[in-house]
């Protein structure tokens, strides 16, 4: 079985800012971690794949995503892509679908793909469904649970209103929730070998796009201005160590709920 | 398939679309009338600015093998909100064929044509919007908090919260039709249903191509009462590190009981393991919307208050007078949790006494 997984690299801080022009965010200068949910996809390979298969790797994105690719050659993948350029840049989740997509077909169609269920910097979501519509397979969203079986795999889907379990034949992509497994920890003969490990690189050229078929400018949806909203309320304060105060917050309280017919 | 290229537009027809949900139960569930709803706005603009007539079509997958138990609402009920048409698409394991669902969606909509395609961010919206997105060729936007008509253009602006809720972010999608986006359910208000609306019910024919072939759905366990979802209740009592010890859900709990409320927590706790997963309020965990929030012990981070700041009133109860989540509460008491709750719990229940 020929397993993929898409690692980005994403913001380790909650300090990213926009650029107020294009409306895209502003990478440079800030640390870059692998996003956890893909690492949990990783970590699901791992634990599904059977002698004889492979797990490759791949990430979008500037060349020091090459880190993220990096650690997951170190947690047991066994090929590396680096999808980079410029010509990538600011694209929407669909644009990064299309490009991620390609790289598929070019590898050869992969009979399983796991990705994370969403990235904690752009927070879409879209991009795993996005490339399963692009290559015509099932899906399955919100995985937390993942078994092989003869014919293709078992998932358990936590959904808001209970646990959906559906079987579903390869090829498929299924993306997971972070209660799939415990996130793994590297070990060192794993950091020593992936020092060792290619990564190949492709381009938007390699992949045979032409100009304006990738990254913002081939982007449906446009940032077309951003504002920066006060999220404050004037909270009424009580200090709980003056007995009167704290007796007047705890009344405030019980008429709220009150109020909203709760009790 | 995809559509790159700009369409004239002519092209396309009149027509506002609600991607709508129904229940396991067979209930259609209340997003769809919340969207229903601000479809007719959208509609309703679009007409005022175009001197044209536009109209509002709900569509609903439904499951063909199961019967409407609850009697509680059916498909027409759209109309009700603001739905001039509904397309109930009936078909064996819908809606938890996510391919199939997008496929039918995709195909009866290059079948129709609309301009707008909404739908919530549920677990259904989110996996069936961008797979039919792509399907599409066209443009997505996840999780709006606010959905309008741009006087001019015609185009749909959609407002998202991006970094954490600390930027809104208006997106358009100026040259691909339909433009589609998906919005947090309670974001928009369900107005009173007008009894005197009614939509029509189409039961469209569906070509055998859309269903994916290996795709069988084993079993569907629905969670218990105490299960129930966070977004689905009145009231959240959370809990986060200031309870010191995973026992202090305890404390937590008794509370949320008292209120039938659900119980949250923030993300270091669950981490933690001092609590579930499903219990995570936070742009990691639920996005939740209740009419009371009351954080005990929780600083507020970026990431959590963008996942509870929409809730109606927050109180918070915090040692740390500089705490961040005082400054989004509408009520804050400073001091310590396990003193401050049991004295609430003794209140709520005196009063409940006097009534």
């Amino acid at each position: 079985m020929k397993i993929a997984i898409f690692l980005k690299q994403v913001p380790d801080t909650d300090e990213v800012k926009m650029d107020p022009e294009r409306g895209t965010m502003i990478r440079e200068g800030v640390g870059g971690i692998v996003n956890p949910l893909d690492l949990n996809a990783l970590e699901a390979a791992m634990q599904i794949r059977a002698k004889g298969d492979s797990v490759t790797i791949i990430s979008m994105g500037p060349q020091k995503a090459e880190e993220s690719l990096r650690e997951g050659l170190a947690l047991g993948a066994g090929r590396a892509i680096l999808a980079t350029d410029r010509a990538f840049a600011g694209g929407d989740s669909w644009a990064t679908a299309k490009v991620l997509a390609s790289i598929l077909g070019k590898i050869g169609a992969p009979d399983l793909i796991i990705a994370g269920e969403k990235a904690t910097d752009g927070e879409t979501g879209q991009v795993g469904p996005e490339i399963a519509a692009l290559l015509g397979i099932p899906l399955a969203t919100r995985v937390t649970r993942l078994e092989r079986i003869p014919d293709g795999i078992e998932v358990d889907c936590t959904l808001e209103d209970g646990i959906l379990t559906q079987r579903i034949s390869l090829p498929c992509l299924v993306t997971v929730l972070s209660d799939i497994n415990a996130l793994p920890l590297p070990t060192l003969s794993g950091k020593k070998g992936a020092y060792a490990m290619k990564i190949e690189t492709v381009t938007a050229e390699s992949l045979g796009f032409g100009a304006n078929e990738t990254g913002l400018t081939a982007s449906p949806t446009k940032v077309v201005k951003i504002d920066t909203p006060k999220i404050t309320r004037s909270a009424e304060k009580f200090l709980a160590k003056r007995s009167d105060e704290l007796d007047a917050g705890l009344d405030r309280i019980v008429e709220i709920l009150s109020d909203c017919l709760v009790i | 398939m995809t559509r790159s290229d700009r369409p004239e537009a002519g092209e396309f027809s009149n027509e506002v679309w609600v991607l709508g949900e129904d229940r396991p139960c067979g209930e259609i569930s209340s997003v769809t009338f919340e969207l229903s709803a601000k479809a007719r706005e959208l509609s309703d603009a679009l007409s005022s600015n175009t001197g044209e007539r536009h109209r509002v079509t709900a569509l609903l997958l439904i499951d063909s093998n199961k019967t409407n138990k609850s009697n509680r609402s059916k498909p027409q009920d759209a109309g009700y909100y603001g739905a001039d048409r509904v397309l109930a698409a009936k078909a064996e394991n819908l809606p938890f064929d996510r391919a199939a669902c997008a496929r039918i969606l995709a195909h009866l909509a290059q079948e129709s044509r609309p301009k707008i395609i909404i739908a919530s961010a549920t677990a259904f919206g989110r996996s069936v919007m961008p797979y039919a997105a792509a399907l599409l060729g066209t443009g997505l936007t996840a999780d709006c908090t606010g959905l309008s008509i741009e006087p001019g253009t015609n185009l749909l602006l959609q407002t998202r919260p991006a970094i954490g809720g600390n930027i809104m972010a208006t997106i358009k999608t100026p040259n691909h039709m339909p433009q589609m986006a998906t919005a947090r359910p309670g974001t928009f208000s369900i107005p009173a249903p007008n009894p005197e609306k009614t939509a029509e019910v189409l039961y469209p024919d569906l070509p055998d191509g859309l269903f994916s072939a290996g795709v069988s759905t084993i079993k569907f366990d629905k969670f218990t009462r105490d299960e129930r979802t966070l977004q689905d209740r009145n009231v959240i009592v959370s809990g986060g590190r200031g309870l010191r010890r995973a026992e202090g859900f305890e404390l937590i709990s008794a509370l949320a009981s008292l209120l039938d409320a659900g119980v949250g927590a923030s993300r270091p706790v669950v981490e933690m393991k001092w609590i579930g997963y499903p219990h995570q309020v936070g742009l990691s965990g639920q996005v939740v919307s209740p009419k009371v929030y009351i954080a005990a012990g929780i600083s507020g981070t970026v990431q959590h208050i963008a996942g509870m700041q929409t809730a109606g009133k927050i109180i918070s109860i915090n040692r740390d007078p500089e705490a961040q989540i005082f400054n989004v509460s509408d009520v804050a008491i400073c001091g310590d949790l396990y003193e401050i709750i049991p004295k609430l719990i003794e209140r709520i229940k005196a009063k409940r006494g006097r009534k």
